[in-house]
């Protein structure tokens, strides 16, 4: 399944919110949407769950058009939005009751599935609490299950890791994981890159209402070039290793981290794997040799501004 | 008792969602609980005071006394906190900054609307069944007979749920906070001004019913043609606001105003063909004459609402337009548009103008009393020109100086300005600068000539004829300034692949 974004453009009043974006993402991704505050994130995806209409510009789900035919996208998306679930006189199975049979299940079929969402999300024990009654942490939780409860092929998620304790954005990555497995597009935006670092296969940087950067955190670090990162450990003669490496044609920069140093590689995987063999054949006792993936949060800093609209 | 469960679970699976929620919120809440526990005590106090009274043994009018005073209670309750409680739940759940999610499911607007509805209604029958062993009990008090009981609770029935239907009305327009609020206070202000007159009315108006008690007409012809329409006008009424509703909650890409129009115009045929019927029957024009002239306000609503409709149709819309050129022709008047629905609110106060003259020439003998003929469709003719030409007047100005700064849903608010200007604005100023009021400052506006003839001014057909004649000028200017607008719009209304060179692929906000 592919969901593609074409040249959306959203307008507030005068204020240009999202301006002429598209991007592509597919079955089994997971990928990263972040930007500054005020960039156009939320707006994007409350477009992609057709809560609003864009100015300009569409996105289809599979060749469905969310502006020509919402009815039949929504049935595709599954959204979780960044404000909470505020009903306050309505408990978590009731509610997710109510969305099972808004999605046009019934009978011993939405039983089960709202058992097994609530089972999956963890929810089983507080599932007669009022939803008032939850922490933000639970909230995030039954809004999670609600956006599962009509098994969507494509996850909308904005924020979803916003105020949640370490144990539960770890809880969070392992769900995102799995659902990734069960072969479900994901968009998900967060503040927190590291997080995002390790579960996105890709992401799209978005900055005053423009995409400034998008694909595998690779691609968007070093743009056309082939390069990677490695981090090497060696137990003897660390000060000629760090001199041999500065010359080294194939290495473009070396840093000395404490008993590590790292080194900036031009070439493919072959050619770290050449330097690693011509490393250990000069006699150097390497007990780590390992690649370094490009970090969010850096890349990040390097594509934005850092401006608002 | 598995048998009974397997049922019930069959059951609820076929309730409306929207329902189910609504009314586990309800019982699950505390305000709806408290509302009602309050009611009851109110109605407790009241028939215990009423009942410590001396009268109660005195007077052979007791039991109307008391049943008149409950149902003015039942009808606060039901007109006020009912459609409260659910215009502002649904105002909330679509509030701009958080929509709630049911609104993204599959769920068709059509269904989220006639549940939301359902379940006030639910909760409606819930105060009744409160109110009724009250109500009963006023029978063994005397001076009042089971039908007139049943009778008139079936009618506030009716009552509370066209109020519930305008509240979820005023809860789906989509508004910021601030209008949301002037919506809420205006609703609140209507309510009370409709609420206190009928509470009296009520006091008032089922003593001179009672006095002959209506188990005695309930197998008159009278009594049932007044009854059915109350009850039609009352489902019109719903079904109206309830697709008014419906159009708003729809998605912008679809066919909004479609099912409306389809609805009004038969509604449109439907009373016409009764208030014949029973114009001819009791031989006089007044049916006639109110039908006319409540269409002719209806549409003149619809003109402001079609001007600020969408005037670049979306894909979705334009690939449902039908190929043959006649057919394209009905769709152009029913599909949603703003020159489509400009045309259709025209020519549907243009037949309804032309029928009223054809009944005139007809049946003239039935008009009688202190207007004639000519000025009361006088009247209606300067009040559809007026229609015609301020919302057409305000797309004009729109679309030629404020483009760029004013949006095509907000045309009907340069029209009210428009109508205050001539209505207010002028006349204020001519007042303070000749010091003297004259009834002619206002024949700019069709409030003037209404007013002239709710208050049956001597000097009516003048003030008409002046009217018209301003009324006619300023239609003909705004029409034919409008002609190239027109022949754009029906030219663009085509399926897609036939005009290719105007396709775009903006989706305009309305």
């Amino acid at each position: 399944m592919q969901i593609n974004i074409v040249q959306i453009s959203k307008y507030f009043g005068k204020t240009l919110a999202v301006d002429d974006i598209s991007f592509t993402f597919s079955s089994g991704e997971i990928v990263g949407f972040v930007g500054p505050n005020g960039a156009g994130k939320t707006t994007t995806m409350r477009i992609l769950a057709t809560l609003d209409e864009p100015t300009s510009g569409d996105a289809t789900i599979d060749g469905i058009s969310i502006v020509e035919a919402p009815e039949n996208a929504r049935r595709l998306i599954g959204y979780v939005p960044d404000a909470l679930p505020t009903h306050r006189d309505i408990s978590v199975h009731d509610y997710l009751d109510f969305f099972a049979r808004a999605y046009g299940l019934a009978g011993t079929q939405r039983k089960q599935v709202v058992e097994s969402i609530e089972g999956f999300t963890n929810l089983t024990g507080i599932r007669e609490k009022t939803l008032y009654a939850l922490s933000k942490g639970m909230k995030q939780r039954v809004s999670l299950a609600r956006a599962l409860v009509h098994d969507p092929p494509v996850l909308v998620m904005d924020e979803p890791a916003a105020g949640l304790d370490p144990r539960a954005r770890v809880e969070l990555r392992e769900l995102l994981r799995v659902l990734s497995g069960q072969g479900k597009a994901i968009l998900i935006s967060s503040h927190i890159l590291t997080e995002l670092s390790e579960i996105c296969d890709g992401a799209v940087i978005i900055e005053q209402g423009k995409i400034v950067a998008s694909g595998n955190l690779q691609e968007i670090d070093s743009p056309g070039a082939e390069q990677c990162t490695v981090v090497i450990r060696s137990l003897n003669r660390q000060d000629d290793l760090y001199k041999a490496m500065l010359l080294m044609p194939s290495v473009t920069t070396v840093n000395r981290l404490g008993d590590e140093i790292e080194a900036k590689i031009s070439g493919s995987q072959d050619t770290c794997s050449e330097l690693l063999e011509n490393l250990v054949q000069s006699g150097y006792r390497i007990v780590e040799f390992k690649q370094r993936g490009s970090d969010l949060e850096s890349v990040f800093m390097n594509v934005t501004k850092g401006e608002v609209q | 008792m598995n048998f009974a469960i397997t049922l019930l679970e069959k059951f609820s699976d076929t309730l409306n969602p929207i329902v189910v929620k609504e009314l586990r919120q309800a019982v699950q809440g505390r305000f709806f609980s408290a509302i009602l526990m309050v009611f009851l005590g109110v109605l407790l106090l009241t028939m215990g005071l009423f009942l410590t009274s001396q009268t109660v043994t005195q007077s052979f009018d007791a039991g109307r006394n008391m049943f008149s005073v409950l149902l003015g209670i039942l009808l606060g309750a039901c007109l006020l906190f009912v459609p409260a409680y659910t215009g502002i739940r649904l105002a909330s759940e679509r509030s701009d900054a958080n929509v709630d999610l049911l609104f993204i499911t599959t769920l068709r607007p059509r269904s989220i609307i006639w549940g939301k509805f359902l379940a006030a209604l639910v909760l409606t029958v819930l105060l009744y069944s409160a109110c009724l062993p009250f109500m009963t009990f006023t029978y063994l008090l005397r001076g009042v007979d089971l039908p007139s009981i049943f009778v008139l609770m079936a009618f506030t029935f009716i009552l509370a749920a066209v109020g519930i239907q305008c509240a979820i009305v005023l809860g789906c327009i989509p508004a910021n906070r601030v209008f949301r609020l002037i919506l809420g206070v205006a609703w609140l202000v209507f309510l009370v001004v409709t609420v206190i007159p009928a509470f009296i009315a009520l006091m008032i108006f089922p003593g001179a019913l009672f006095s002959s008690g209506i188990g005695s007409q309930i197998g008159s012809w009278e009594f049932w043609r007044g009854a059915l329409s109350v009850l039609f006008s009352g489902l019109a009424l719903i079904s109206l606001l309830g697709l008014l509703a419906i159009a708003l909650i729809s998605p912008l890409s679809a066919n909004r105003a479609l099912p409306l129009r389809i609805f009004v115009t038969g509604v449109w045929l439907l009373t016409g063909v009764g208030v014949a019927i029973w114009s001819i029957a009791i031989n006089k024009v007044n049916p006639v004459a109110q039908w006319g002239s409540l269409h002719v306000h209806l549409y003149s609503i619809g003109l402001f609402i079609a001007v600020s409709e969408r005037e670049r149709l979306g894909q979705r819309l334009r690939q449902s337009i039908p190929r043959r050129r006649w057919l394209r022709l009905l769709a152009f008047l029913f599909y949603s548009g703003a020159a489509g629905g400009v045309v259709w609110s025209s020519l549907m106060i243009l037949l309804t103008l032309s029928s009223i003259v054809v009944w005139g020439i007809l049946f003239p003998h039935m008009w009688s009393g202190g207007t004639t003929f000519n000025d009361s469709l006088g009247v209606m003719i300067v009040m559809g020109l007026y229609a015609f030409s301020y919302p057409l007047g305000a797309s004009l100005i729109r679309r030629r100086f404020l483009a760029n700064r004013v949006a095509g849903g907000y045309t009907w608010v340069i029209a009210i300005v428009l109508l205050g200007f001539t209505t207010m604005i002028i006349p204020l100023i001519l007042f303070f600068v000749s010091g003297t009021w004259e009834r002619e400052w206002l024949i700019g506006s069709p409030v003037g000539v209404t007013f002239a003839f709710a208050l049956n001014a001597t000097d009516l057909r003048v003030l008409v004829f002046n009217s018209l004649k301003i009324a006619i000028v300023c239609a003909v200017l705004v029409g034919v300034l409008s002609v190239p607008w027109f022949v754009r719009q029906i030219r663009n209304f085509q399926p897609p692949n036939q005009n290719p060179a105007t396709e775009t692929k903006t989706n305009e906000p309305s």
